[in-house]
């Protein structure tokens, strides 16, 4: 890292102090008090809580029936994390290879867009298309008549891992994009040069050599996927039941616990930690040295002498492989035992055929082409080329039809907010713009307004406020040297990776800790309401919007900086001459990142706010969850155009930022 | 018991008393006070449950503003008035969880001196058990959990909770510990609202030994599941079906009271210890007693009025009136139970074993 | 007589541009035959179509029409990982994520050899290349001259028919590019493998080649050994390619087999070697002289012999004018530029003025004879290394 001279030691960390100070106080100290709590005895009231110490809440959580709900969430986490994965990565190979910059920044853009379209929404969206009268049920059954009575999809575990891996594929696109991006496919090249042909240059070469990318990808995955809530609890009915709604009722149910929802949010947090240790092991920056897992076995069996024939080791690997993706997906011993005997067969009859073609192999130079090898390769091309091919179709189709669909029905006629088709109208944007309430009492323009300017209130205050700390601890982190640098950088790395439930309900536990407190000493209560939320909302948005403003500065010259003070400009007066100018872009990206996460949150607003602050998305939450007007389809597709928006008007302003 | 007896007693009363004719003078409509302009007032209550120009029309006259916030079950209201994070001015608790929140002191004595159209509230309402003397709350509606199912998709009749559970289809349970237990105790031959742990265990049994054809727990929104054809039964109280009915003119939509009997409930106002505008909320409460705004509001809300006044003026829809699923005959009535506080030991334990059955059936 | 190895017949590779509406042909009709066994190197500057051929042999590129085949079979339709022959990458591909021994017995792994076999063999390859010391090294830990050697060692421990390199050694410096050049021959040379080498460097290719093909444009413009290329270029691109050269335009006015006369835009006739005997008369022609051919004499004072004498410049002039087959111009230095080895003078000659370059071999001491800019002299050199040739 470069370092500018001239700038102390203390300087340096007193621009990181608002920052830690507001991250210790409202996301470290929060996690710590609800570490406190899991280790109390609930009282008469689910928020009630004291001693004796105990590990009981732990002990509820690993007995039957809540670690069941546990195992199985793992495990529809896993599930979302694998599809992402198989579906992600092709999509992300195929971004990164479009030689046209434009081409290639479209085919981003379009994976990205839906991502900055309200989560709820885009939730709700798969209720029209799942359900047993939707989109795919009406098409099957009244259109094609292919099937007499409507399939269930909806209120299903396949729908809850659908609806997952369609919120979190993006995450997964995005670090396997940036890591295929700098792979240098002369390795695939190479490899193929040394005889490796498309699945072993695959699997050898490329595969290790972005792993740091797939791996970044997994955890960005199954970290929102473990802590999922709001996606189980609209598409999975009785089936999604997970552990986000686990510890969601924990607290906002009379049979909950606080105790008992804080060891649940906790038991998260180590399964986050463990998913960053492996992050740390295999994609630090030594990263793919790695990643030859198979290859430290191996060693460490060369070490002592012993010797498996390699047939079996690779039996013994695949088989576990498949054996365990088979039965996280089928939960059935007599499938995965058929898959894995397939398996062995497979690898079994390719070894014996290899051993008859080397029987034949010559040792003079002159050398021969196994025409059936290179068929066999030439097709395994084919399949490959075509399911590259395939795979983008596939996914923009995926990634796009849900908003199309709703925008499309957002002019049915229907009221029933289903997927039959009665026809076109605009009845419902109508209801919309003349202000007329909706049928129903839970429902009208005028509170969604409101609910509109809650959000942005919160949005512009938070957003300015994170903005504005996020920059000065990025300034100090990129250009400060300082002791403890690196437990900031920790600090600020953490709410990203925390999961939204567990941060909502450490802040939730900790301004009731806080608010008990004040009350005692002072005898009244605070109820800041929407202030909790803006808070919360900073808390995270500090560093969302330092990653994006540290990305920027790195790729800036301190030369420039250098440079001023050479010519005579103070500190000060460099950073806003110099500095800040050629950061802005990166502030403004950061800002809007910050503006949209920020209306787009609901886990941590509904948590924080004890459900007392109606922002759009607790709004949208309470039209898509209780009394679905049937408007909805027409307001979630205003908020579509309106994000769309704001997303297409920062990026030209990006790119005029970035031309100036 | 003699607690439920009076109930029942009550509810006889009143189902006799609909048919009487009314003796009342003219309504007085009802005018706000000043004093409250530019105040806030909170109300945290279940959604669908005012009519479309109940708050406006409040908000205008008292020149105040009203922020309505929902809950979808009664377990979710206690949890949160509970935790003191958030503020309101008004709450809609069930008669059960009034005495619960009674004895918690988390609710504020109410001034009559402010509520005096408590005068049009039917006396079978008043001073119920779970709050002698309505020192705390006042009746806001009445209704029952019931049945609803598309009589398009339903293959002959679903009458019973017999039916409910034998049916081959899916089906939506409500997210209520206490009302879906209660139906499974009914069954079994015991107290709908028994205390016995061991009673409790027995329903959870039966309810999940019933659980196949459940495919959503809804909190509050089974009539959207059933508009929207993912459920052919959904179990809901009685006014979220009828408005659904009444709103989309679906009349294949069927909505029944069981035989075997029901929970039937009456929702209360009553004002946080918290409260930051108490006087306001009372002011409220005067308002939603007054004869015409009571009866709009239950014309819209398809529940039970308790109001007396309303029902004597004839300003309740007739339909409504000779609607069985809002206003029972007599016969019904006798097999409805109410839900009565058990207590916070066993209120724990149905609350617990309820999130056991939703754990169970996500299997 | 060896066999051929590497055979391309007319092969033609067009890229389509971006919007596919025309063609650019990158390699246009090539024919080629590499022995067995031999060092062929293909040079040319950037953009000459050298490393598309040299990938069209190993299988990255297919070609548009035309035929390569490998020890006589065609290898159109085997991809890459099937082909005999194995490259050795201009950035080396070394990968990242494995040690130098891993990166080499990645080759063995793909053959299915065993590992123990595998292992001796590759840390016998890295023995060839003097690496043992770091088989346990990551590249990113490595000198780019050992990454240039286990890149070596990586393709060569598969023991492949031909071995292509491009450009292998670009990336180093001057001096380790010098020892390598060296080894990479004497290791050619001893192993017998065929090598084909991509390179720019004219140099290089002169010094360890067998065989040299010039490329320009997609096209091969000459093939020949070193020598032929150097010595007898047959276009002037070339000869400017190779070496330095003074190119001389004028008119072709007589000829006999191969001898011509020039007719310089002066009026000054001289006499050369043609390269095409069928070159007509009154042709335009460029005549090529290599500046080390080229000799000086000063105009006035003295001039050292190598026979410890001194003559005066008059008397030497005369001399060299009494020799036939000489060509003597008289003009005026304007530049010397002392570049170690040699001294490089830059002359204006004849009426015309035309610029010359001068090399002359800095022997040092007592024979050292020093020019100075703007001194009068005169430049001759031999009519044999004078070489006409077409535009």
């Amino acid at each position: 890292m470069n370092v500018s001279p001239g700038r102390s030691d203390s300087r340096g960390a007193i621009l990181s102090l608002p920052s830690v100070i507001w991250l210790v106080i409202f996301f470290a100290i929060p996690l710590f008090i609800m570490l406190g709590v899991s280790l109390l005895t609930r009282g008469g009231n689910p928020s009630d809580y004291g001693t004796p110490l105990t590990l009981q809440n732990y002990k509820d959580i690993f007995t039957e029936p809540l670690v069941s709900t546990l195992l199985r969430s793992i495990r529809i986490a896993l599930q979302s994390t694998i599809i992402c994965f198989v579906i992600g990565y092709p999509l992300a190979v195929f971004i990164s290879t479009r030689q046209n910059t434009l081409v290639r920044q479209f085919s981003l853009f379009l994976v990205i867009l839906p991502f900055w379209t309200n989560f709820l929404v885009r939730t709700y969206s798969w209720q029209i298309i799942l359900g047993r009268r939707g989109v795919i049920n009406e098409i099957l059954q009244n259109q094609l008549g292919l099937i007499d009575s409507p399939l269930q999809l909806i209120n299903t575990e396949g729908a809850v891992l659908l609806g997952l891996v369609y919120g979190f594929l993006p995450f997964m696109v995005l670090p396997i994009y940036a890591s295929v991006e700098r792979f240098n496919f002369h390795m695939v090249e190479a490899a193929h040069d040394l005889g490796a042909n498309d699945w072993y240059a695959f699997w050898k070469v490329m595969f290790p050599m972005t792993l740091p990318g797939v791996v970044a990808g997994w955890i960005l995955v199954f970290i929102p996927a473990i802590g999922a809530f709001v996606t189980p609890d609209l598409l999975g009915g009785t089936e999604g039941f997970m552990v986000g709604n686990l510890i969601t009722r924990q607290f906002r149910d009379n049979g909950g616990s606080w105790p008992r929802g804080s060891a649940a949010s906790i038991v998260l947090m180590i399964m986050v930690g463990i998913s960053l240790f492996i992050y740390q092991r295999f994609a630090s920056d030594e990263s793919y040295a790695r990643a030859g897992f198979t290859d430290r076995i191996n060693r460490w069996l060369e070490e002592r002498h012993i010797r498996i024939p390699s047939l079996l080791s690779s039996i013994v690997f695949w088989v576990l492989l498949v054996g365990f993706v088979v039965y996280l997906f089928t939960l059935n011993w007599t499938q995965t035992g058929t898959a894995a005997a397939v398996v062995t067969a497979i690898l079994v009859g390719i070894n014996i055929y290899q051993r008859r073609m080397e029987r034949h192999k010559t040792e003079s130079r002159s050398y021969e082409i196994n025409p059936w090898s290179v068929r066999r390769d030439l097709w395994l091309r084919r399949i490959g080329k075509w399911g590259l091919a395939f795979n983008p179709i596939f996914s923009y189709f995926f990634l796009w039809s849900p908003i199309f669909i709703l925008v499309l029905y957002s002019f049915n006629a229907s009221r029933r907010a289903g997927g039959r088709w009665e026809g076109f109208s605009t009845v419902w944007y109508d209801n919309i713009f003349s202000g007329v309430a909706g049928s129903r009492s839970n429902y009208s323009t005028e509170e969604m307004l409101e609910a509109v300017e809650t959000s942005l209130i919160i949005g512009v205050v938070g957003t300015i406020i994170a903005t504005i700390l996020g920059t000065m601890v990025s300034l100090s982190l990129e250009r400060g040297v300082f002791r403890g640098k690196r437990w900031v950088d920790g600090l600020l790395y953490l709410p990203i990776v925390i999961p939204d439930i567990t941060m909502g309900i450490s802040l939730l536990v900790f301004f009731k800790v806080v608010f008990d407190l004040i009350e005692n000493i002072t005898g009244s209560r605070p109820f800041p309401g929407i202030a909790n939320v803006a808070i919360a909302h900073i808390a995270f948005n500090i560093s969302f919007v330092a990653i994006v403003v540290r990305a920027r500065l790195t790729d800036m010259n301190p030369r420039y900086e250098e440079a001023a003070r050479d010519l005579g400009a103070n500190e000060w007066r460099t950073f806003w001459r110099i500095t800040y100018p050629l950061l802005l872009p990166g502030i403004v990206a950061g800002a809007l990142l910050a503006f949209t996460l920020s209306l787009d949150d609901f886990v941590i607003t509904f948590f924080v706010s004890g459900g007392s602050v109606t922002t759009l998305t607790v709004f949208v939450w309470g039209l898509v969850k209780r009394g679905v007007p049937p408007e909805i389809n027409a307001i979630s597709t205003l908020m579509i155009l309106a994000s769309t928006t704001l997303v297409l008007i920062s990026s030209l302003f990006q790119r005029n930022a970035s031309r100036g | 018991m003699h607690k439920f007896f009076t109930l029942l007693g009550v509810i006889i009363l009143l189902a006799v008393s609909m048919t009487a004719t009314m003796a009342q003078d003219e309504i007085a409509g009802w005018v706000c006070p000043a004093g409250y302009e530019g105040q806030t007032l909170r109300i945290f209550s279940w959604s669908t449950y005012v009519a479309e120009d109940t708050i406006p029309n409040f908000e205008e006259s008292c020149g105040v503003k009203v922020e309505y916030y929902e809950f979808g079950s009664n377990d979710e209201l206690m949890a949160v008035i509970r935790s003191g994070i958030a503020r309101y001015d008004l709450a809609v608790p069930s008669e059960a969880n009034i005495a619960r929140l009674t004895g918690e002191g988390l609710l504020q004595p109410l001034d009559f001196s402010i509520i005096t159209n408590v005068k049009n509230v039917s006396e079978k309402f008043l001073n119920p058990p779970y709050d002698p003397g309505n020192v705390y709350s006042v009746p806001y509606q009445w209704g029952t959990a019931g049945i609803a199912y598309d009589a398009t998709i339903v293959d002959g009749e679903i009458g019973s909770w017999e039916d409910l559970f034998n049916y081959d289809g899916p089906v939506a349970w409500i997210d209520d510990s206490r009302t879906m237990l209660s139906v499974a105790l009914l069954l079994l031959g015991y107290d709908p609202n028994s205390k016995n742990p061991d009673e409790i265990q027995e329903a959870k049994d039966y309810l999940l030994a019933h659980s196949d054809n459940v495919d959503a727990i809804a909190s509050e929104n089974g009539q959207d599941m059933l508009l929207r054809g993912d459920m052919d039964v959904v179990v809901e109280w009685s006014g979220d079906l009828l408005q659904i009915i009444e709103d989309c003119e679906c009349d294949d939509f069927v909505y029944v009271i069981p035989e075997e009997g029901t929970n039937i409930w009456v929702d209360n106002m009553a004002v946080p210890a918290n409260a930051e505008n108490p006087r306001l909320a009372m002011e409220f409460i005067n308002y939603i007693l007054d004869p015409q705004v009571g009866a709009d509001l239950s014309n819209f809300t398809s529940y039970g009025s308790p109001n007396q006044a309303a029902i004597d003026a004839g300003l309740i829809d007739e339909s409504a009136l000779n609607n069985p699923g809002i206003y029972p005959p007599e016969e019904t009535l006798q097999k409805m139970y109410f839900l009565l506080d058990v207590g916070a030991e066993a209120d724990q334990y149905y609350t617990e074993v309820w999130n056991d059955i939703l754990a169970a059936l996500s299997e | 007589m060896p066999g051929i190895d590497v055979e391309l017949k007319s092969v033609t590779k067009e890229f389509s541009t971006r919007r596919g509406e025309t063609t650019v042909k990158a390699v246009d009709n090539v024919s080629l035959q590499i022995m067995d066994g031999e060092f062929f190197a293909l040079l040319g500057p950037s953009g000459c179509g050298k490393t598309t051929t040299l990938r069209m042999i190993a299988g990255f590129e297919n070609t548009s029409s035309g035929e390569i085949l490998i020890r006589g079979k065609p290898v159109q339709d085997v991809p890459p990982f099937h082909r005999p022959v194995n490259t050795v990458f201009q950035d080396y591909a070394l990968f990242p994520h494995m040690t130098a021994l891993q990166n080499v017995m990645f080759g063995l792994e793909m053959e299915r050899v065993p590992r123990q076999e595998a292992r001796d063999r590759a840390v016998k390859a890295l023995e060839l290349v003097q690496l043992s010391a770091a088989v346990n090294r990551k590249p990113a830990a490595m000198s780019g001259g050992q990454q240039q050697r286990v890149a070596l060692a990586r393709a060569l421990v598969k023991n492949p028919t031909v071995l292509l390199l491009d450009e292998p050694l670009g990336a180093l410096d001057l001096k380790l590019r010098k020892a390598m050049q060296y080894e990479l021959k004497e290791m050619q040379k001893r192993l017998g493998i065929t090598f084909i080498y991509v390179t720019h460097d004219q140099e290089e290719a002169l010094t360890m080649a067998d065989r040299i093909a010039v490329m320009d444009h997609g096209k091969v413009l000459q093939v020949g050994t070193p020598e032929e290329i150097y010595e007898k270029p047959h276009t002037r691109f070339v000869a400017d390619f190779i070496g330095e050269t003074n190119f001389i335009t004028g008119t072709l006015k007589e000829k006999s087999g191969t001898q011509g006369q020039i007719e310089l835009p002066d009026g000054l006739c001289v006499s050369a070697i043609l390269d095409d005997p069928a070159m007509s008369l009154g042709q335009k022609v460029t005549m090529a002289i290599r500046p080390e051919k080229i000799s000086l004499i000063p105009k006035t004072g003295t001039i050292k012999r190598g026979d410890h004498q001194e003559v005066s410049a008059e008397q030497a002039l005369a001399d060299l004018t009494n020799q036939p087959n000489m060509v003597v111009i008289p003009g005026v230095l304007w530049n010397s530029i002392y570049i170690g080895t040699d001294m490089r003078y830059i002359a204006e000659i004849g009426e015309t003025k035309q610029e010359i370059v001068v090399r002359i071999q800095n022997f040092g001491g007592r024979f050292d004879q020093r020019y100075e800019p703007g001194q009068s002299i005169y430049v001759y050199w031999v009519t044999e290394n004078a070489r006409v040739l077409l535009d």
